[in-house]
């Protein structure tokens, strides 16, 4: 009993903090990244004086052409200046893959706007710029300080694909996988079949940026197509990473990665 | 443009806007600014109908967020025009698909607001971009 009222009082004492539409594929506005939806309900940023969801990262003018020299979304934010050293491969044989020279190419220098821990989250606006904020993000776990320490991001799929033969799907063929079978023994497992694995519609290939491995290959930042996850157990919270497969089985690992 | 261009002069004094409201000059540019001159039906065409509005649907007036895995935000449609009565021709976007020039038709900021853009649909909520971006 008391371990049941522990359950609930852990899972009640999320709701407070727990925002409001952010469950997968309910769309942008409500999600964690409405930004001004997060700043109204936690106070962490300052709001859109106008309450608009998509200018914190997009203007329909006046917008930054490119970032990095790379063409921009009709960018709106401020830019993370950050300079980080790409993965280093554990193992010598993957030595041959290289590394974009800013591994942070395409989208994945867009996200640190935001993820970098040093840009302020609520500083967008350029020309006639309404109401920037000096709030970075903090929360421990969503910043990215160091490309070491997470999945290589900033190298050709195709290099990998040459690198580790017969390890990686067919990223044209391919795409992300949107059920698990559980643990299900999976007969002649060593064919890497993988029995019981469906594929979603979102090819592999179309979020690779030029070929490159960016943040989001594996996000969905609009949070309208990503993957829908179990509820934990414990919280009954189903988390919402807005990532293209689920983490029931490592569906998400599994796409690429033949194990 | 032939004021929003930055060059043209507004009036017979032969001040610019680049000289006088330095943020309301679009640009000289039309790669920061959201695409225009193109039509909405190939783009429909490339997006698909789950990343763009129907053309026959309304523009948005509110969002209400869903909680619930996998049901859509629902985006409420009750303004008095529909994307295609925005759309030049039927078909093609221009500045004239988001913006009331006249002053007349567009809507009414919300308090907190202090300026008018002359748009179709609200700031509030990107509802001006929730209209036909399926977000």
């Amino acid at each position: 009993m008391l371990k049941l009222f522990l359950r609930l009082a852990v899972y009640f004492s999320f709701l407070p903090c727990a925002i409001a539409g952010n469950s997968p594929q309910t769309g942008v506005s409500g999600s964690l990244h409405d930004i001004n939806n997060l700043a109204v309900t936690t106070g962490a940023y300052n709001p859109d004086v106008y309450q608009r969801v998509c200018v914190f990262c997009h203007s329909p003018h006046n917008a930054e052409f490119s970032s990095n020299n790379v063409a921009s979304p009709l960018w709106n934010h401020a830019p993370s200046k950050v300079i980080l050293a790409p993965y280093a491969w554990a193992l010598p044989a993957n030595q041959t893959i290289s590394f974009n020279i800013d591994p942070l190419v395409g989208p994945s220098r867009l996200c640190m706007g935001c993820h970098d821990g040093v840009t302020a989250v609520d500083s967008h606006g350029g020309a006639g710029s309404l109401n920037s904020g000096s709030h970075p993000l903090t929360t421990p776990g969503y910043t990215v300080t160091n490309l070491k320490t997470i999945h290589p991001i900033g190298f050709l799929y195709s290099d990998a694909m040459a690198a580790r033969p017969g390890r990686l799907t067919d990223p044209t063929t391919t795409s992300f996988l949107a059920s698990s079978p559980f643990g299900a023994a999976s007969a002649g497992s060593n064919t890497y079949t993988r029995v019981g694995y469906t594929q979603g519609t979102v090819l592999i290939a179309s979020t690779l940026y030029a070929g490159y491995v960016t943040c989001a290959t594996c996000h969905d930042v609009h949070n309208t197509n990503n993957a829908i996850n179990l509820p934990d157990p414990d919280t009954g919270i189903a988390v919402n990473y807005f990532v293209r497969a689920p983490e029931q089985g490592s569906a998400l690992c599994l796409s690429c990665h033949l194990m | 443009m032939t004021c929003h261009d930055g060059i043209i002069a507004i009036d017979a004094q032969g001040d610019t806007m680049v000289s006088k409201f330095p943020q309301d000059v679009i640009s000289t540019n039309l790669s920061m600014t959201h695409p225009i001159g193109f039509s909405y039906d190939a783009a429909m065409n490339v997006r698909g109908a789950s990343q763009l509005a129907d053309k026959n649907l309304y523009l948005a007036s509110a969002v209400t967020t869903s909680n619930i895995t996998g049901v859509y935000n629902q985006v409420s449609r009750n303004s008095t025009l529909r994307i295609v009565d925005v759309l030049f021709q039927g078909t093609y976007i221009t500045c004239m698909s988001c913006h009331d020039v006249h002053n007349d038709q567009n809507v009414t900021p919300d308090p907190g607001d202090n300026y008018n853009y002359l748009l179709w649909a609200k700031e509030e909520q990107s509802l001006i971009c929730l209209s036909c971006h399926l977000k």
